[in-house]
């Protein structure tokens, strides 16, 4: 996900807005770990039903429509009210392997009665064509309750190349869709050209319905089909995202993302939104037209969740769920991550330590940049660099192991593709400041180098870039630090390649990813960030380009199964680090903690892979505690 | 006082031996009041001890073996990454990279007093030539001046500040430049004030008549007697410069990492001072001990260069004299005496 959710040095996952970049930093930590065994806060028990969720949230997900919706937050409330056809089962897994972490990142069926497969039929035509059968009883809360059907994903799908508000990620899906991007190229046209239209709810509706995406069909309201392009292993994972919700007739009355959607979203999952008052309050409740019978996924425990927006400070969070006046929190709050070691320590059930899938931090070298005799063009010189930063000393200084995992590939654990290779080890991981002097020297800097540094002006990234600067003054490399403000000129210059590389306006510079879903995922990690894309924007922020690791991609992204997959995104990850294109640092984990009253299937550990946080449909209230 | 205490008076001074009186400067008699005032000998010290201190930064990091920036991830953090507290190791603490906070701290000092210093030189040195310039001309000039004077003193100095920083990106020369340009305003206006009074004495009428030029007025025979408010603003105006900088530092526009200032000190701190109690309180302390010592010693300069300061001399005559009898404020002898 491009920044769509990231972990700051408090722990706060935050949820810049569909971000475009993704680069940027932020790192951090996260937060301590509990092991596996701390599981419960009072054991799982019988479920019980009733009671208010009470949660707490910053800004909350700015809107509500799964169309651009782009950010945790987000999808943690979607959860309750927008399904998909397939989507994640809630889980509990303490690492990124092991039968826990395959059941967490195994897809299921949702709304679909199962998830297509060559051997149930469900993909078809050389695994061009996917066929999702819908399961009868899923309704929207219309009045009367009316059943959701292959017309409403297909609206989805129309909606998200809207002229106003799009959706969070286009690329996966005109890059597999047939006849996906003619869609969008002519929606487009129609509403920039001279002359056009302005683009009204009534308008954009009209264009839509007037439209069709080649590859989307229903052959019957409960069969929706779509033809892909060509062969693509992860293309039901693809399918899973939050954006692929259905959509009602009803949306067409409204621009997407608008406030005005705000106030009508309907609901074909356990809760439907009853209130939101921007800034203040979103209320949830039980939405009467949901069965249990039609839904595998989740439950109708909690009779209302009472999000409250507005709070800010990570330790009014703690300290509002230590004294139960709060359940949880939203991915755009975290807890101080100084408290953890704290928290752990005194082996509190109610916090959760969960392992990610992100590299964040790692640091992105501008290979167009003229500094310094082109000195980030030399390979040399990069793997200089590998060998001289101190990881150790920034592991330590993000919160330890137990907050965080030191990544030495350019996959973490937990992606397809990953390897335990380390190609540029180090004693102890703390840096090789003689190997890297030599490195240096034999590409032609004897005496060290200067080079630029950019980073985001928050706290955590200073102390990153600190750390980092600290260990390669070791080995005679200067950083002089470029802090600019994290979601305004630093966006500016990172994403403004290729023009800010080939000026120099910065050699390196700390970065963060996290990717839009777990397991089969090479194309939500190795291809934005290593692909040749050196465009306006682009996620490959330092214009890496290799013609071997393209072809590797390309190869992957057509690959018939996930074995076969991962075997050329490995091939592209070990290619990645030869050639020095980034150092990955560490993978933040994602530390979550919630009230005593809080109880679940797994006790307080309660966790979606896919929303990066709480499953609030699974979660009941211990009537005993108040 | 009666007739007959008048008649006593005189006849006692009468009777007393002679004695030669020390003809004194102003300057020793304002030395003088100043050392009788232990709050301001006192604060002095304290500011002499910190610019010690400051100066002797390099000697601290050799005994130490701490370098300003030199990291010590393996003792000066935990696993956790928490902050080593005081101790052996490191005397006031580390802070959350593992560097030593007191050799820090006394690096931090440098930056601080130099920039007290210097943006307070520059202030004073402006608004020392903006005030005259502005006080003996009259006219367009001193309405000009001093509109401009009244520009400065409103312009919200963050907001330059955060400009500044985004446009050419911050730093310790952009740090100076903008504490600078604030520092001089307040002293121009008051030195603008103080010669417009002066300008309308008889000296300066003679010096006028015999030819003086109004740029040696101004600066030979006008600048002398300002230098007592001019020297008490300055002095406030360092803890004031100290300050700011301190401000803009923790909101990022400042000094940057990893060089130590005060500021970006305490801006690392605030997420540490639950686990680190001493990340917090010891540059606190720092910043709290310097600006008051600053403060303190301005308040007595300004007091030893006002003989008719009550505050100084207060205790001293509530011990000599009985109640009852005391005088009205300002009319002891001990001032008199002084002089």
């Amino acid at each position: 996900m491009t920044r769509c959710s990231s972990l700051d040095k408090t722990g706060r996952r935050t949820a810049p807005r569909l971000a475009a970049l993704v680069v940027a930093v932020l790192a951090g930590a996260g937060l301590a770990a509990c092991s596996s065994t701390a599981t419960s806060s009072g054991s799982a028990g019988k479920p019980v039903y009733g009671g208010t969720l009470r949660v707490i949230s910053n800004a909350g997900p700015g809107e509500l429509d799964p169309v651009p919706t782009y950010n945790f937050a987000g999808y943690e409330l979607e959860r309750g009210y927008a399904r998909q056809l397939i989507s994640y089962p809630t889980t509990s897994p303490a690492t990124t392997s092991g039968p826990a972490w395959t059941q967490a990142n195994t897809l299921v069926p949702d709304v679909a009665t199962e998830v297509p497969s060559a051997a149930n039929g469900g993909i078809t035509d050389g695994g061009l064509l996917y066929t999702y059968h819908i399961r009868p009883g899923v309704a929207w809360n219309s009045s009367p309750p009316r059943q959701v059907t292959a017309d409403d994903f297909i609206r989805e799908f129309k909606a998200f190349c809207n002229p106003t508000f799009p959706v969070g990620n286009v690329t996966y899906y005109n890059s597999t869709i047939a006849g996906f991007a003619a869609y969008c190229t002519a929606e487009d046209n129609h509403f920039s050209a001279k002359g056009a239209p302005a683009a009204t709810a009534a308008s954009v509706a009209a264009w839509q319905d007037g439209h069709a995406i080649a590859g989307l069909s229903a052959p019957n309201p409960l069969t929706l089909q779509v033809r892909i392009m060509q062969p693509a292993s992860d293309f039901n994972n693809i399918m899973a995202l939050p954006f692929v919700s259905a959509r009602p007739a009803e949306y067409d009355r409204y621009l997407p993302g608008s406030n005005q959607l705000n106030q009508h979203i309907m609901s074909d999952g356990p809760y439907q939104i009853s209130s939101y008052t921007p800034n203040k309050q979103i209320v949830l409740t039980r939405n009467p037209a949901w069965k249990q019978a039609t839904d595998p996924l989740r439950h109708q425990y909690v009779d209302k969740v009472v999000v409250t927006l507005g709070t800010s400070s990570d330790q009014t969070v703690l300290t509002d769920i230590q004294a139960n006046s709060e359940d949880l929190f939203l991915a755009d709050l975290g807890i101080p991550s100084q408290s953890i070691a704290g928290l752990e320590g005194s082996h509190d059930p109610r916090l959760r330590i969960w392992p990610s899938t992100n590299l964040n931090p790692y640091i992105i070298f501008n290979l167009r940049s003229p500094n310094s005799g082109a000195a980030m063009s030399k390979l040399g010189v990069r793997q200089a660099i590998e060998y001289g930063v101190d990881k150790e000393a920034l592991l330590r200084v993000e919160g330890g192991s137990a907050l965080n995992a030191l990544l030495d590939g350019a996959i973490p654990p937990g992606n397809a593709g990953y390897t335990p290779a380390n190609p540029y080890a180090t004693p102890g991981d703390a840096g090789n400041p003689a190997k890297c002097k030599s490195l240096l020297a034999a590409a032609g800097y004897p005496h060290g180098l200067t080079l630029n540094y950019l980073y985001p002006n928050d706290s955590n990234d200073t102390t990153i870039f600190q750390s980092i600067q600290g260990g390669l003054r070791s080995c005679g490399i200067t950083l002089v630090g470029k802090p600019e403000p994290s979601g305004g000129a630093y966006f500016t210059d990172l994403g403004n390649t290729p023009q800010t590389n080939e000026l120099g306006t910065w050699d390196m510079a700390t970065g963060s990813w996290f990717p839009d879903w777990a397991g089969n995922n090479g194309r939500t990690v190795v291809q934005p960030i290593f692909q040749t894309n050196c465009v306006l924007g682009t996620v490959n922020a330092g214009c890496y380009s290799s013609k071997a690791v393209d072809s590797l991609i390309a190869e992957a992204l057509k690959a018939s199964s996930v074995p076969a997959a991962i075997k050329l995104w490995q091939q592209a990850g070990t290619d990645v680090m030869n050639d020095a294109a980034i150092v990955p640092l560490l993978s933040s984990k994602d530390a979550l903690y919630a009230s005593s009253r809080v109880k679940s299937a797994v006790g307080t550990a309660n966790f979606s892979t896919l929303i990066q946080g709480w499953d609030f449909t699974n979660i009941w209230l211990d009537p005993n505690t108040p | 006082m009666s007739i007959t205490n008048i008649e006593a008076q005189s006849q006692a001074v009468q009777a007393a031996p002679v004695v030669m009186v020390e003809g004194r400067s102003q300057w020793r008699l304002t030395w003088r009041r100043l050392l009788r005032d232990r709050m301001a000998v006192a604060s002095g010290i304290v500011i002499l001890v910190i610019a010690g201190l400051a100066i002797a930064a390099p000697a601290f990091a050799a005994l130490t073996g701490h370098g300003q920036v030199q990291q010590f991830p393996n003792t000066g953090i935990s696993i956790t990454g928490a902050p080593t507290g005081p101790g052996h190791t490191f005397w006031l603490g580390a802070d959350e990279l593992g560097r030593d906070l007191f050799v820090r701290l006394l690096y931090g000092a440098r930056i601080s007093l130099f920039v007290g210093v210097v943006t307070t030189a520059i202030g004073t040195a402006a608004g020392v030539a903006v005030g005259l310039i502005a006080g003996y001309f009259g006219g367009w000039i001193d309405m000009a001046l001093s509109r401009f004077v009244d520009a400065v003193l409103a312009f919200p100095y963050i907001m330059l500040g955060l400009a500044l920083a985004v446009v050419f990106g911050p730093s310790l020369p952009m740090v100076i430049g903008v504490i600078s340009f604030f520092a001089w305003a307040g002293i121009a206006r008051v030195v603008r004030g103080q010669t417009i009074s002066i300008k309308e004495r008889e000296y300066i009428e003679a010096a006028r008549s015999i030819g003086a030029g109004p740029w040696r007025i101004m600066f030979i025979e006008i600048l002398p007697n300002l230098i007592g408010p001019v020297l008490v603003l300055a002095t406030l105006s360092v803890p004031a410069a100290i300050i700011f900088e301190a401000t803009l530092s923790f909101l990022g526009l400042g000094v940057q990492p990893p060089t130590a200032s005060w500021g970006n000190i305490l801006a690392g701190a605030q997420n540490y001072y639950s686990v680190a109690w001493w990340y917090l309180v010891f540059p606190a302390a720092a910043l709290l001990i310097t600006t008051t010592a600053f403060n303190l010693l301005g308040d007595g300069i300004r007091d030893a260069l006002d003989p008719r300061t009550e505050r100084l001399f207060a205790s001293r005559r509530s011990r000599s004299r009985p109640a009852p009898e005391a005088g009205p404020p300002g009319a002891g002898g001990t001032a008199r005496a002084e002089t």
